[in-house]
């Protein structure tokens, strides 16, 4: 068990970085550069990718950091099987997260075409994180399974 | 016992799998179509002009021209060496708000660093895109510069519609708006009022023509070609017209993977010697594109 809160540990400082970076990209690169198009701007302000219906993509990007940042606390703090549970949360929203931002990354190269540091940064921070909740999960599971 | 339960524990995984999936598809299904919805919300920043009933009746001002044959455009508005080694082409309107940001943010660091030491040659273009208000603003701005006053004219304009540089609330300047501007920036005003009251007259008349032409029945679309067949008379309004066909012209020379971004076309839309910048993008996009332009220049 000694490998799960270092890798807990690891997912907890990415997820910290994670708000931090989704935070200002989204900001920066989705609702920075911007044009009136058409008929009108005041409504068309920014690009029309940076929000969906109202909600900022940068607020969605922290919440979902801040989500995961929550249930690696708690399951790092409380007894199994709830422990298990919680983290089957940060595996599901890690793999949400990981293809909403392959989704952004696609929009950044297609349709906005402007090459994005901090969003590749992103990107990588959250398909990280999947990537150690998806090599850990198998275990949670089984402890799970030996509860049962 | 434990392969059941195995089995039995596979399944929250699949299902977190499953959801997982489906609330990412469901997240970039909502991204797109709110911005297909937002793509598609038309609306001007401030009421009719004045004779204009109803702002859905606006005539497209000015029609999108095809690719004109090469035109003189001759005195545009410029600043900068005219020996520069790179050209930058803006075209921009007075209404729209992410020109005022790039005006006040962005454009004094390409003045200082590049412009200022005869590196850069700027030239500013009109490109309407909030109907007749915006096109009255940029007829203000053509009368100045008739006067070879644009740029002064130009600053205070993007400072009066939007007021204290508020930019989710611009200011309609109607024709006794326009003319305090231009007395406040030392334009003779006598040449001014007439070159833009003349322009305003004839845009009444045109658009009353054409608000006769679509109640008799005809074709919106044949009323507005009239309307601007019309409205062309005025010198003015030609030179806007013109600012048209140098854009379709731009566009036209754009190199090949270019061409695309072309199709998304705003406010404010730049050409650095021919490659085309559009929005209000960070002063790090513009620097990098002049000093790959000065780049080439060098070898």
């Amino acid at each position: 068990m000694a490998g799960v809160p270092k890798t807990r540990g690891a997912i907890i400082a990415l997820a910290l970085l994670g708000m931090g970076v989704s935070a200002y990209l989204a900001y920066e690169h989705f609702c920075g550069p911007i044009a009136c198009i058409g008929q009108g701007c005041a409504l068309v302000d920014q690009s029309v990718y940076c929000t969906i219906y109202g909600l900022p993509i940068s607020v969605l990007g922290i919440v979902t950091y801040a989500a995961i940042l929550g249930l690696a606390l708690a399951s790092l703090r409380l007894k199994e099987p709830l422990a298990a549970w919680l983290y089957l949360g940060v595996f599901g929203l890690s793999l949400s997260g990981t293809i909403f931002s392959a989704y952004l990354t696609y929009l950044e190269f297609a349709v906005i075409r402007a090459f994005c540091t901090w969003c590749v940064i992103s990107a990588v921070t959250i398909t990280t994180i999947f990537g150690l909740a998806a090599a850990e999960v198998k275990r949670t599971t089984s402890a799970l399974a030996h509860r049962a | 016992m434990t392969r059941k339960s195995g089995r039995f524990f596979l399944n929250p995984i699949l299902i977190v799998i499953v959801a997982a999936v489906l609330l990412a598809a469901a997240l970039i299904a909502a991204s797109q179509l709110s911005a297909r919805q937002r793509q598609q919300i038309p609306i001007g920043p401030q009421g009719p002009q004045p004779g204009q009933e109803q702002p859905s009746t606006q005539p497209p001002v000015p029609p999108q021209q095809p690719v004109a044959p090469a035109m003189a455009v001759t005195a545009q508005p410029t600043k900068g060496s005219p020996d520069a080694p790179v050209t930058i082409i803006e075209f921009a309107e007075f209404y729209c708000p992410y020109c005022a940001r790039y005006l006040w943010e962005t454009y004094p660091k390409i003045e200082s660093d590049y412009i200022a030491k005869g590196l850069v040659r700027y030239q500013f273009h009109n490109l309407i895109v909030h109907g007749p208000v915006a096109l009255l603003a940029a007829v203000a701005g053509e009368c100045a510069h008739e006067q070879g006053k644009f740029w002064p004219l130009h600053d205070r304009l993007f400072e009066s519609t939007f007021p204290g540089r508020n930019l989710s609330q611009p200011q309609e300047l109607k024709v006794a708006d326009l003319e305090r501007l231009a007395g406040a920036v030392g334009l003779n005003l006598e040449s001014f009022n007439s070159c833009l009251e003349s322009y305003d007259t004839k845009f009444n008349s045109c658009f009353s023509d054409y608000n006769n032409c679509t109640a008799g029945g005809t074709d919106r679309e044949s009323c507005a070609a009239a309307f601007n067949v019309c409205l062309a008379a005025d010198p003015m309004f030609q030179k806007v017209l013109e600012d048209q066909e140098e854009l379709s012209r731009l566009i036209a020379q754009l190199p090949p993977e270019e061409e695309a971004q072309a199709q998304r076309l705003g406010t404010p839309t730049f050409f650095i010697n021919g490659h085309i910048l559009i929005g209000a993008q960070p002063y790090e996009n513009f620097k990098k594109m002049i000093d790959r332009e000065l780049e080439k220049t060098r070898r």
